[in-house]
């Protein structure tokens, strides 16, 4: 039971996420709009994962999934945008002084080579920086600080190549992959995309499950814990973190386009700084180290923002979320699957033991994070 | 053209120097990466602001322009005081855990943030030069203004004093020593906690100083640290940890290259060219120009 808890808790997620869709028809839920802001929720989730797999396993902290995610969409929206333009230049594209299609978005004139650029042009990216970065042994914050400053370079391209990206507005004004899905008209439509997107969630998730609990997942620990004992036992730690970098800037790029299909629009604020480190967020609280954690991290934090930033509570949220995500780093490292794994087990142990008289001293054998190393030795 | 060019340089050189100085030894002595340090600079640039309210509303009006020079110290010692408290209910929790503090501190550049908006607003504030400060020597048909030469100079001042605080004084000493072998320090009955508050409340300090000239350059808001934070990051990873020198040249490396990268192309291209300098300048040097020799692997 206890070995199998993650998948389980992953179904019963997964089965509620199914059962949403019936609810509204059912009249359980009001409005379309949280059916669809929970699809933006999976997306998330799925950006989630990609972030565990980087950080939560081979510790390597990027701060700028944002970009990735913003590839991926940039790419799904060109494509439904070209759908309702008929492939013609878009009317931003003509106010910029474009003539006509310029060439990197007639790669996305249909949905097989959309498809393929959408996660070419992520991984390519991702590959190039990852190769160069970790073949030198960068590592720490020093990526962090790298892929930071790659995501603010990038935004504010996006921002300055208006003619071909609409700068700060973004691609707005698109339906999604199956028609639209506004309004109660549209419910088939929304159900379709809704189901499909599930349909990747359980495919991500699966595939991250399946790398972890390999070899490979075991590896990846191992750089995260001792990176120069993985090099020194043979290991081409540098080839795994850019595999792993490479891997989680495409399903970053999948959850993106699944975004732009929810959300109906993109804008360059999805790839800013501050929105790659609240991906992090939601993995952190959620739980680092440990896939379901992610995806929860992800639902939670959006679900409670969705419900309370709206109107004078926009201010308290951003205190909550600070105090939250600050608070989740310095004490519960192993965030809302650690607290239920080992900080709860553990308080009910000693609860016993102080009951008993009879002081249990051995503590609950899980893997802990050994995020400590080194400990004061630095420099 | 190319002498104006310069000038700019410099003077987005000096900012950038002032952001990063804090950073780069808080990250050599503690190993921590402080994501809220931009928000020192704004907390520097708003005391500026509100120094400016105070002299404004309670001091006659011939010393009006003096509010500028008052404001610099109160910028040192409000941000001096923000940092030793950040420092000590939450930097102090994180010792070796790099990357984890710089997840805890984004935290709280969330919360800080949102304390400057609650404060004073989400428009921007305007903190208006002082009297000395308008106008500029010319010279030929070059003008140099005078808020950017003051801007130089008060950065050369606050580089003289750090020098002479790290390789000159008693203090300066023990936070080498912490800073090469902490373990060593300690039994040489150094008190390294008291060492490293004061190490983070200098660097915070500063900040606020740069915070205090920023506030000559444009409006303030509660973003206002996020434009120089991430050159003074890239300084950081450039000029490697925790001395003066790796920072003031990484400082020139990188505020140079971009003005002028800035001045043949455009602002976003300079963005990116400094962004490869820096990836290409790691594949030499991965720890950055300057490192504190250690015997030391992991």
């Amino acid at each position: 039971m206890k070995k199998h808890g993650e998948n389980i808790s992953f179904a019963v997620i997964v089965i509620i996420l199914a059962l949403v869709p019936l609810l509204l028809q059912f009249g359980a839920i009001s409005g379309g709009s949280t059916v669809i802001f929970i699809g933006k929720c999976m997306a998330y989730a799925i950006v989630a994962i990609g972030i565990d797999l980087i950080w939560g396993y081979t510790g390597i902290l990027s701060l700028g999934h944002g970009l990735y995610f913003a590839l991926g969409a940039y790419g799904m929206a060109m494509y439904l945008k070209l759908v309702s333009t008929n492939g013609q230049i878009t009317d931003f594209m003509h106010i910029g002084g474009l003539k006509e299609l310029p060439f990197i978005w007639t790669l996305f004139d249909n949905l097989p080579m959309t498809l393929l650029f959408m996660i070419l042009i992520p991984a390519v990216v991702a590959f190039i920086i990852g190769y160069f970065i970790f073949k030198n042994r960068v590592k720490g914050v020093y990526f962090s600080i790298i892929s930071q400053a790659l995501t603010w370079a990038f935004y504010s391209v996006f921002i300055a190549l208006s003619p071909y990206t609409n700068g700060n507005v973004g691609i707005t004004e698109i339906k999604s992959l199956f028609g639209s899905v506004k309004g109660d008209a549209n419910r088939a439509n929304m159900f379709m995309l809704f189901y499909v997107s599930l349909i990747v969630l359980i495919l991500v998730y699966v595939v991250a499950k399946f790398l972890v609990s390999r070899k490979f997942g075991k590896i990846l620990v191992a750089i995260r814990d001792g990176e120069n004992r993985t090099y020194f036992s043979g290991y081409k730690v540098s080839m795994y973190k850019t595999f792993v970098y490479v891997l989680s800037a495409i399903i970053a790029a999948i959850a993106g386009a699944i975004f732009v299909n929810f959300n109906g629009s993109i804008t360059p604020s999805e790839m800013t700084i501050e929105a790659s480190i609240m991906m992090v967020i939601w993995v952190a609280v959620g739980g680092r180290g440990t896939i379901i954690g992610a995806v929860i991290g992800a639902f939670v934090i959006n679900l409670c923002e969705y419900n309370l930033s709206s109107g004078n509570l926009v201010e308290i949220w951003q205190y909550i979320i600070g105090s939250v995500f600050c608070l989740t780093i310095l004490f519960f490292k192993g965030g809302l699957v650690g607290l239920v794994r080992e900080q709860i087990p553990a308080l009910i142990a000693k609860f016993k033991s102080n009951n008993t008289k009879n002081k249990i001293t051995k503590k609950p054998t899980v893997t802990k994070l050994n995020t400590k190393k080194g400990g004061l030795n630095h420099g | 053209m190319f002498i104006n060019t310069l000038f700019n340089g410099m003077s987005l050189t000096s900012i950038i120097l002032l952001a990063s100085l804090g950073l780069s030894i808080t990250f050599g002595l503690m190993r921590v990466i402080n994501m809220a340090h931009g928000e020192f600079l704004m907390i520097g640039a708003y005391t500026t602001y509100v120094v400016q309210m105070v002299f404004s509303k309670l001091v006659p009006e011939q010393f009006q322009s003096w509010y500028y020079i008052a404001s610099i110290p109160t910028a040192f010692v409000v941000a001096f005081l923000f940092g030793s408290l950040l420092e000590k209910v939450v930097i102090s929790r994180l010792y070796g855990r790099e990357i984890d503090s710089l997840l805890a501190t984004f935290g709280i550049s969330l919360i800080l943030q949102q304390l400057a908006r609650s404060i004073f607003g989400t428009q921007g504030v305007n903190v208006k030069a002082p009297d000395f400060l308008f106008g500029g020597i010319t010279i030929g048909n070059l003008t140099f203004s005078y808020n950017r030469l003051f801007i130089i100079f008060s950065v050369v001042m606050c580089i003289v004093i750090m020098w002479y605080i790290m390789y000159r004084s008693g203090f300066g000493k023990q936070m080498r020593a912490v800073m090469q072998n902490r373990n060593m320090a300690q039994c040489m009955g150094i008190n390294s906690r008291r060492v490293d508050n004061l190490t983070f409340a200098i660097g915070s300090g500063i900040a606020g100083i740069a915070g205090c000239s920023i506030s000559l350059l444009g409006s303030v808001d509660s973003t206002v640290g996020q434009s120089y934070i991430v050159y003074a990051f890239m300084v950081v990873v450039l000029g490697g940890v925790g001395n003066l020198k790796g920072s003031v040249i990484g400082a020139c490396i990188i505020g140079f290259a971009s003005i002028f990268a800035e001045n043949y192309t455009s602002a976003t291209i300079a963005k990116a060219i400094v962004l490869f300098i820096v990836i290409l300048f790691l594949q030499k040097r991965p720890q950055g120009l300057f490192v504190v020799r250690t015997r030391e692997l992991d």
